[in-house]
């Protein structure tokens, strides 16, 4: 039977395919199958495509800041996930308290999954509340303005956009909410 | 349940076993069946320049 | 465009020569994959002098960075490696099968199909239409056009191996064909399941997508390059035929568990990270086998290196493919991953993959077939061998650059003490290392589609020697 593989194209075009298929079923399908956690949301986490779509005008902001992430590719040099590194849970956080690690159960709402994998720039899994949104809109306009060396482009069809301003914002602040973890108060709710 | 004894660890466990397992068996049946023999003429023919079917002996009517 | 895939001048030899290949679909997909080539290399360089000068452009929107990186990578992925690769299948599945492709009319209308995908992606990217997902980003519209080109390729090439003259299928045909179906699945996972999936569950697809692209598209459509013009240049029989089934059924079978070594340390399964590094560090063994036969098909033919242009390609390819997979095992061990992971260094390696080890493979085979299908001389051997020098060089200096930024930013950023920022400005210059490195290779691609142009004009002013 092995033999005849390299005579038989039909033989063949069958063994390619089951070969493939056994690790292409074991890592696609059975993985959400057997760890529910994938699936599960965490207690804190807002189903903000369900709010938006049930009327909540805060949640329909959050949704339009991040289509407008998604469209023009803050992804490609920001992360979301603070890894299980001693280093990330420290960038992570905030006024010496170390940030938890990203767990499955805060992203089960996240369509598209923006874990994100270079950082140009740096994670965001924890932004929420760190900065106001005045200093968002001066970022947004010249990032070097603030942060020197910055390799940030500047992205004033969002500074000088009050709706695409205040969507891009509200989704900043709901980053990285779903577990809660900050002593002291935001500077935004 | 310590880090070694959850049922992904098992699962992973036994996914080892049956994939060195199959290794070996179709390794040997392999052998057996003769796969390993005489399969080296692909690698020759494709060093002529072959000529599609018709061409090589005389022009196609 | 029409013009460059009309019909070759017919040759008046025919009645006096043996029937032969008609390559008109081949050197079509060949024609527009070198244009795409120049144009998204044009891209690079505009996304590599952002990073350097973050305000190049930078006001306005359809320029910024976030969308000309999608547009460069969907471009060098689909518009140029993709397209060389259908059209240099279209050259050598009929000459090992003896036969003539199935249908040069469906070739042709699969390479107009493809142009106007790539169009539309050059289109709809830059407008924002972005689906979000890494490989994945263009619209629906244009992944079905994908997937009914891909369909139409397939049909081409099934059929001309069901017609083949020879029972035993020489080794490349099975790459070919395996590319063809792995790509299938693994391009309707990447695209259409990730619709219905959210948060982790479709960050594995997409990791399964994005790696399996690579790793199922491109690497078995490269190496079917590598086993059929390796010989075929060099004049000397494959190693071992043997051998080359060992590589091609593991890879077969372990490269398509890996896809969430991408997300190592991160909010995925721990057993599943793990799962996908024991088939990560599996992957050696196709690629040591494959890269052992391709080293022993060369046993005393290495004086060819010396003006042997495609087997220079080749041969660099093949050290290419090595390290870079000798590279992607090694991320995935959890300790290297977390300092490599996320830095310049994955750039660096990713580059190595596709731009070296692959775009060479179809770069030789290029110039080892478009003489042959259009039945002349190439323009330029000095040109030729420039490119291969300008490649050489610019790669290198952009791979080292980034991996040695990349290696010591990693360290810093392990260190939480060094603001983000330091590291950034720490980077900058390795970035200016990689955009003159990127510029010695886009003088390279420049050369090598003048090249291929001169050799088509000029085409029957020089009759090859030998046909």
């Amino acid at each position: 039977m092995i033999k005849k593989i390299d005579k038989n194209n039909i033989l063949f075009v069958a063994a390619a395919t089951g070969f493939f298929a056994i690790g292409g079923i074991l890592t696609t399908f059975a993985p959400p199958l057997l760890d529910a956690s994938w699936a599960k949301p965490a207690p804190g986490l807002q189903n903000y495509p369900e709010l938006a779509k049930g009327g909540d005008a805060h949640a329909d902001l959050v949704m339009k800041g991040r289509a407008i992430y998604v469209r023009d590719g803050c992804w490609y040099c920001h992360t979301q996930q603070t890894r299980t590194i001693e280093a990330d849970t420290v960038r992570s956080g905030w006024r010496d308290v170390r940030s938890p690690v990203s767990t499955p159960d805060e992203f089960v709402f996240d369509k598209p999954h923006l874990f994100g994998t270079r950082r140009v720039g740096p994670d965001l899994s924890r932004a929420g509340g760190k900065y106001d949104k005045q200093w968002h809109a001066t970022h947004f306009k010249d990032p070097r303005s603030l942060v020197p060396g910055s390799a940030m482009p500047p992205f004033p069809w969002i500074a000088n956009n009050p709706a695409e301003l205040d969507a891009m914002v509200a989704y900043i602040q709901s980053l990285g909410r779903a577990k809660d973890w900050r002593p002291t108060h935001d500077y935004e709710e | 349940m310590g880090d070694y004894t959850y049922a992904s660890v098992f699962w992973m466990y036994s996914l080892m076993a049956l994939f060195v397992f199959g290794t070996l068996y179709f390794l040997v049946k392999a052998l057996r069946s003769g796969a390993v023999r005489d399969d080296e003429a692909p690698k020759y023919r494709m060093l002529e320049d072959d000529v599609p079917e018709g061409g090589h002996h005389g022009e196609k009517a | 465009m029409s013009s460059l895939a009309a019909p070759l001048p017919a040759t008046a030899t025919t009645a006096a020569s043996p029937a032969s290949h008609e390559d008109r679909s081949s050197f079509a997909f060949l024609a527009i994959a070198s244009l795409f080539f120049v144009i998204s290399g044009i891209v690079a360089l505009l996304v590599a002098g952002k990073l350097q000068m973050p305000t190049l452009l930078g006001n306005i929107a359809w320029l910024t960075y976030g969308r000309m990186r999608p547009l460069h990578v969907n471009g060098m992925l689909f518009g140029w490696l993709l397209a060389a690769d259908m059209g240099l299948a279209f050259y050598l599945v009929p000459r090992l099968c003896g036969v003539k492709l199935w249908s040069e009319k469906l070739g042709m209308a699969t390479m107009y199909l493809w142009v106007v995908i790539i169009l539309g992606a050059v289109v709809e990217i830059p407008l924002g239409h972005n689906q979000g997902l890494e490989y994945a980003e263009l619209p629906t519209w244009l992944d079905v056009l994908v997937v009914v080109a891909w369909l139409m390729f397939a049909a081409n090439i099934f059929m001309t191996v069901a017609n083949r003259k020879y029972e035993q299928m020489y080794v490349s045909l099975w790459y070919i064909m395996g590319a063809i179906i792995w790509t299938a699945f693994v391009y309707l996972v990447g695209n259409f399941a990730t619709l219905f999936t959210t948060g982790v569950n479709q960050a594995n697809l997409n990791w399964f997508y994005v790696h399996n692209a690579v790793g199922l598209i491109f690497t078995p459509l490269g190496l079917a390059l590598g086993y059929y013009f390796i010989p075929k240049a060099a004049e000397a029989p494959l190693y071992s035929h043997r051998l080359s089934m060992i590589g091609f059924w593991s890879l077969a079978f372990v490269y398509v568990w890996t896809g969430a070594h991408h997300m190592l340390h991160g909010p995925i399964s721990q057993w599943l990270q793990t799962v996908s590094i024991l088939f990560s560090v599996m992957l050696m063994i196709p690629v040591w086998t494959l890269v052992y036969n391709f080293f022993a098909t060369m046993k005393g033919q290495w004086h060819q290196l010396k003006d042997n242009v495609p087997i220079k390609f080749m041969m660099t390819g093949t050290i290419f493919y090595l390290l870079t997979c000798f590279q992607g095992p090694m991320h995935s061990l959890r300790s290297v991953n977390a300092i490599v992971s996320k830095t310049d260094w994955i750039v660096g390696h990713a580059h190595m993959a596709v731009l070296g080890a692959f775009s060479f493979f179809a770069v030789g085979g290029a110039y080892y077939a478009i003489p042959r299908m259009l039945k002349t001389r190439l323009h330029s051997q000095a040109l030729a061998n420039a490119s291969f020098w300008l490649w050489l060089v610019g790669g290198l200096s952009f791979f080292v650059s980034l991996w040695i930024g990349g290696f010591l930013q990693g360290l810093q950023w392990n260190d939480p003490s060094i603001p983000f920022i330091d590291t950034v400005k720490f980077m900058k210059p390795f970035w200016s290392v990689r955009l003159i490195g990127g510029t010695f290779m886009f003088g390279g691609i420049l050369l090598f589609f003048w090249n291929l142009l001169a050799t088509w004009l000029h085409r029957s002013e020089r009759p090859a020697e030998t046909v």
